[in-house]
């Protein structure tokens, strides 16, 4: 009897002792895991690699507000045509230095690039900017003017001289300088790394 | 018989006397790497794609998740000549937004260098991408080396009649999503007009040694249409800068892919084959956007320093007689 009770209580203590032992387990477990997932990210960091400090000052970009999101999404319509006729612009001239075409053909190549410019402009002038972005959108309708203008001069040259092409490229150059510039500020991952 | 050995002799003689005359007339150069900016944290499976990161990964080659990528500029002085390899880029607002740091004008960089912007004679675009064409306005008096091709290739997609994916200017804020010609803004194509337009640039049509011991390299579509290579003569053996075609070194060293645009991939590996052969090996391959760039695991590069803005420079090999510039 004592024995059976002895075996008894014996078997009624098992299922704790049990459970102890698989809590042990289970710990030991768990430490074995992240002992080695520790060790598994301690070698997963990138090798060192000399690097050089951040500079100082260094200002992130505020967000632009929702009407000046709006804004640069209206624009963005304009900049498509302007960007790819003062692409078209450059190789009209690219195309008469490469001897791909005649000074006389010049003017007609950049003809319809005039017309682009001009559709831009229109474009443009229908947008109401807010206030905080209204010196920025002087400037980019400046740059449309610019280049009407440079395309203009292109279309002007009457005989050998170059010149009047050399003027118009000032112009163009410093209406792209003004797009790289709004560009920048309104849609800054317009270029990614190439 | 003897005459006809004596004769043998004193044709050797000259032929290896000629022989001596051309490498001496080979210009020995002295070369510096400028980091023009740095584009931080760039997943590194986008731009080395057999590098992508694989969560959890033990080996070395996948347990990296992102990467700093510098943008190098080469300095290359051969006599009196100042070359820059590529020319960098200037977009301030694009820095704040993406982190992009270490940027200064090219001009200033250089001038840590004890350069004149306006004593640089030539410039060498590697390609005409926004970010290593983009500060030719810097540099006035330089003749530009352009490849024919690159204009080309532009063209093309400009005047691409088919589907409006295929274009030459990107077609949403977001990026230039891999267009064919993506990558050229009005400015920097305007910049190399502007250059042809004034007689201050060379459309170069295929390879063109431009002095002795400097000679470019076509390397068309190796990363874009008109790519193009620069062998350069130093004392340490001849170096050879790829711009992207070599944007990664270890890239180059293990024959992969890196920084795929308008890639062939077949002419990328080209044009690592043609560093092995003319520098011998890849370790004098001139990488443009190495991660591992000055430090002694791109060995070429190690011999560096901080300079303006946390940017750094590396003194690879000084020709006989020229100083330091180790600051």
């Amino acid at each position: 009897m004592h024995a059976l009770t002895q075996n008894t209580t014996s078997a009624r203590r098992l299922p704790g002792l049990r459970n102890i032992g698989v809590a042990v387990v289970a710990v030991a477990l768990t430490a074995t895991a992240l002992y080695a997932g520790l060790r598994e990210m301690r070698k997963a960091v990138p090798p060192a690699v000399v690097a050089a400090p951040m500079e100082m000052g260094h200002a992130e970009r505020p967000a632009l507000s929702a009407d000046e999101e709006r804004y640069a999404h209206a624009l963005w319509k304009v900049h498509d045509q302007v960007r790819t006729a003062a692409v078209r612009m450059s190789f009209a001239g690219l195309s008469y230095k490469m001897g791909d075409i005649k000074k006389s053909e010049l003017a007609a190549r950049v003809e319809p690039i005039t017309q682009n410019f001009k559709s831009a402009l229109a474009d443009a002038t229908k947008l109401a900017p807010p206030a905080s972005l209204e010196q920025l959108h002087a400037e980019y309708v400046g740059a449309i003017r610019d280049y009407e203008q440079a395309s203009l001069e292109m279309r002007a040259g009457k005989g050998e001289s170059d010149d009047h092409l050399i003027t118009a490229q000032t112009k163009s150059e410093r209406a792209a300088t003004t797009l790289l510039k709004v560009g920048d500020a309104l849609w800054p991952g317009e270029h990614k790394p190439n | 018989m003897k005459k006809q050995l004596a004769l043998g002799l004193a044709a050797f003689g000259l032929l290896a006397g000629l022989g001596a005359t051309t490498a001496q007339a080979q210009t020995v150069c002295s070369v510096w790497l400028v980091e023009n900016s740095t584009f931080m944290g760039v997943p590194f499976g986008m731009f080395h794609p057999d590098r992508s990161f694989v969560q959890g990964s033990t080996n070395p080659r996948n347990n990296v998740n992102t990467v700093d990528l510098p943008v190098n500029v080469g300095v290359i002085k051969c006599g009196k000549d100042l070359i820059l390899y590529d020319n960098g880029w200037n977009q301030t607002e694009y820095h704040k937004m993406t982190g992009t740091g270490h940027w200064s004008p090219l001009s200033k960089q250089i001038a840590q260098l004890g350069f004149d912007a306006k004593d640089v004679s030539k410039v060498i675009i590697g390609h005409g991408h926004w970010d290593h064409a983009g500060s030719l306005d810097e540099f006035p008096n330089a003749i530009l080396y352009v490849q024919k091709e690159e204009l080309r290739g532009i063209e093309w997609a400009l005047n691409y009649p088919g589907h409006e994916r295929i274009r030459a200017v990107n077609d949403s804020p977001g990026g230039c999503s891999r267009t064919p010609a993506c990558g050229y803004t009005p400015k920097t194509m305007d910049q190399i007009y502007g250059k042809i337009l004034r007689g201050k640039a060379v459309i170069v049509d295929g390879d063109l040694e431009i002095m002795p011991g400097v000679k470019i390299h076509a390397a068309h579509r190796a990363h874009t249409a008109g790519s193009q290579l620069l062998e350069v003569n130093t004392a340490i053996g001849k170096l050879m800068f790829g711009s992207d075609a070599y944007s990664s070194w270890e890239a180059i060293r293990d024959w992969e892919v890196a920084n795929v645009q308008q890639t062939d991939s077949v002419q990328q590996f080209l044009a690592y084959e043609k560093c092995y052969k003319v520098t011998g090996g890849y370790q004098n391959c001139v990488a443009a956007h190495e991660p591992l760039s000055y430090s002694d695991k791109y060995p070429l590069t190690k011999n560096s320093w901080v300079g303006m803005n946390g940017a750094r420079l590396a003194e690879i090999t000084l020709a006989p007689g020229e100083q330091s510039r180790k600051k």
